[in-house]
């Protein structure tokens, strides 16, 4: 090998992994978990004991079967990673029991070593009651808090906030599933001691012991109110620099009173016309509304209209101006409340069949919405091009997950002989004989049945693509027989490969009967 | 969040084989330190990067382009589900090379303090190595045959760390 060889060897061989910095190897080590990492020490001298400096602390569901295990992990972890490196970030997941002792030791832990940054899921099955009061930290600037739902039946709050929280750095909160204890003493104070809150989302949270739900921040920037339900009447929201709001899968009607002079985005999901007492929404660009439950008042919706007059960016959802053309006279003689629209879009929520009392939008609502904007733009979307979206979203969604079932059947399959082959090995008693058989046999048979779900897929598949109209489907042939062709590679290789456990089952059989024909030997 | 042409300023980067890419200023403020040197007023037109060779310094500029044409989170709270897809999907295809490079690009984003494109290549490594046998993630990294441990000491090492495991 001369001089030059070996230099491009060198390079093309070079371990660059082991060349970076601590910091970007704990980076990639923070998305495979803190155990795993600590499985990686006897990877090289470089891994040994990188995992002791982690500053991201991922305790992931998937690697723990038990709570318990994921105690004793934790308690060992804390007294042997290098006590000296703070802790950056800590995502914590789990379900079944909970021991709050535990919790708290970590916490205390992460707390006393400037954490920034902490997620913590449960799946809440059982159920899991964390008290929020046992988070506070002087240096925590995010925190998340979210209940997962295995099973949709009954809803669960995993979280109980009954004190101030008191997190003088935290920007971002997230709470998912918490029942927020508001009564007067609290109700005023639940988050203000947490005076530096950007962006706060509360979603599927309970409030109880009170008709108010206050949110008084001056920071605040980003404020997400979603299926947030309980003994609420009323949010007031008091938040001058408050640039973006969105109220989501509000299902009650709440009165909001807003003071947010420097509001630029509102988004609104519900019912219900969103009720609305503001100060004035002079910056007002972009409102996106969408009423839905056939039960909404038309008046209540033309009063919405006039707080949204300095809007240029409108969007609709076809039922809402169904429903003001029902109710015509409504808007005859007002004039149009908006005077600087650049864009007006309305798109359908519910398929034709969904509505009640149909009504068809009317060429006065669009005078209404438009007549002093004459400049805006009006675009529209049908329900029949609602249809087609949503269709080559499933239709494309089929083929992505048909796609990933696919790469894994061909990587299983490798691994499958293999483990037959080792099972052929095993020995010659009767015990082992007779799994033998069974294995085969069960192999043979999940063959059978994967050939037979592909196929079922296509089918599926073929069966969304084939009520698309011709163009769309012409954008989607390429990727579906490309899906086909992979399909067909893989089927040939699940059959190929059922042939030879099937030859293997028939060298197989003549050991088999010998065994069985030998009627000296018992036969377990 | 304006990313018309009204100031397409263009800004020249030279890999270390001595290419020289043409790209817009928009674009390259996709990377903390080459923003740096533009607001210190360091930059000449021409940017040298001697550790970045015109392979990895290409996809860098692809990434950032697409990037730094998509709409930005905090300009806008609600950014519609399509641009986040479209983004998304084009990491994916992004991160579809082998290691060498991921690894090169690695390293150049961590010099050029490219905040999404390391988190990017980090999670693509992670996503290579999760739930493989220690002599698979070795293959797959190309570890150094130099530093590997004696099968004394990575006997220790288990044991060392069998608590974890129990």
């Amino acid at each position: 090998m001369d001089y030059k060889q070996v230099e491009k060897r060198m390079n093309d061989e070079i371990d660059r992994l082991s060349n970076l910095p601590d910091d970007l190897i704990h980076k990639i080590l923070s998305f495979v978990g803190i155990k795993c990492a600590i499985e990686l020490s006897g990877l090289s001298s470089r891994w040994r004991y990188i995992w002791t400096s982690m500053p991201h602390l991922n305790f992931f569901f998937t690697d723990f079967d038990m709570f318990a295990e994921l105690s004793h992990f934790v308690t060992h972890l804390l007294s042997r990673r290098n006590n000296l490196v703070e802790v950056f970030s800590i995502t914590l997941c789990f379900d079944g029991d909970f021991d709050q002792d535990f919790v708290e030791q970590l916490l205390n832990y992460a707390f006393s070593h400037n954490i920034r940054q902490l997620d913590i899921t449960w799946f809440y099955e059982n159920s899991v009651e964390i008290p929020l009061s046992l988070i506070c930290s002087q240096s925590l600037t995010h925190l998340s808090m979210r209940g997962d739902y295995i099973r949709q039946t009954v809803r669960r709050y995993g979280c109980t906030s009954t004190s101030t929280l008191e997190l003088p750095a935290l920007t971002t909160l997230y709470l998912h599933a918490c029942t927020l204890c508001c009564d007067e003493n609290i109700n005023k104070h639940i988050f203000s001691k947490c005076a530096n809150l950007k962006i706060l989302t509360l979603k599927g949270c309970k409030v109880i012991g009170s008709d108010h739900l206050n949110i008084c921040h001056p920071l605040l920037s980003n404020l997400t109110l979603e299926d947030v339900h309980g003994s609420l009447n009323v949010v007031n929201v008091v938040a001058p620099q408050l640039k973006s709001l969105t109220i989501n899968d509000c299902f009650k009607k709440y009165q909001f009173l807003i003071s947010a002079p420097n509001l630029v985005s509102l988004l609104y999901k519900g019912y219900h016309s969103l009720d609305l007492s503001t100060d004035g929404f002079h910056l007002l660009e972009k409102v996106d509304l969408c009423v839905s439950g056939g039960i909404a008042s038309p008046h209540k919706i033309v009063c919405l209209f006039q707080h949204l007059q300095s809007i240029k960016y409108l969007t609709l959802n076809l039922e809402i101006l169904e429903l003001l053309s029902s109710s015509v006279q409504l808007i005859l003689n007002r004039p149009s409340p908006f005077a600087n629209l650049k864009s007006l879009h309305i798109y359908p929520v519910k398929e034709l069949s969904e509505v009640r009392n149909f009504v068809e939008m009317s060429s006065e609502v669009k005078n209404y919405l438009l007549e002093n904007s004459p400049s805006a733009t009006f675009t529209m979307v049908s329900r029949e091009e609602m249809r087609v979206r949503k269709d080559t979203k499933l239709a494309q969604n089929q083929m992505a997950r048909l796609r990933v079932m696919l790469e894994h059947e061909k990587t299983k399959m490798e691994t499958n002989i293999a483990q037959v082959e080792n099972l052929l090995q095993m020995g010659r008693r009767m015990t082992h004989v007779n799994r033998c058989w069974e294995g085969l046999s069960d192999r043979i048979e999940q063959g059978k049945e994967q050939t037979d779900d592909i196929i079922s897929q296509l089918i599926n598949i073929k069966g969304v693509l084939t009520k698309m109209p011709a163009s769309k489907r012409a954008e989607m042939q390429p990727c579906f027989s490309s899906l086909c062709s992979e399909a067909d590679t893989v089927v040939n290789k699940i059959m190929d490969h059922v042939k030879i456990l099937c030859d293997m089952k028939r060298n197989h059989f003549t050991v088999y009967l010998q065994k069985l024909s030998a009627i000296s030997e018992p036969s377990v | 969040m304006s990313t018309s042409s009204s100031s397409s300023k263009k800004i020249v980067l030279k890999s270390a084989d001595n290419e020289t890419f043409e790209i817009d200023e928009i674009v390259a403020l996709e990377s903390q330190a080459i923003k740096n040197m533009i607001e210190d007023e360091c930059a000449d037109n021409v940017i040298p990067l001697g550790n970045i060779d015109s392979k990895t310094l290409s996809k860098i500029i692809e990434y950032c382009k697409k990037h730094a044409e998509s709409p930005k989170k905090d300009d806008n709270a609600d950014i519609d589900e399509k641009a986040v897809e479209d983004l998304k999907s084009f990491d994916a295809e992004f991160a579809k090379v082998d290691m060498p490079l991921i690894q090169d690009i690695l390293m150049a984003a961590n010099f050029l303090n490219i905040d999404n494109l390391i988190g990017l290549m980090c999670r693509t490594i992670a996503d290579r190595i999760k739930g493989k046998t220690p002599e698979e993630i070795r293959k797959i990294l190309n570890i150094n045959k130099n530093d590997l441990l004696s099968p004394e000491q990575e006997a220790k090492a288990r044991e060392e760390n069998s608590w974890a495991f129990d």
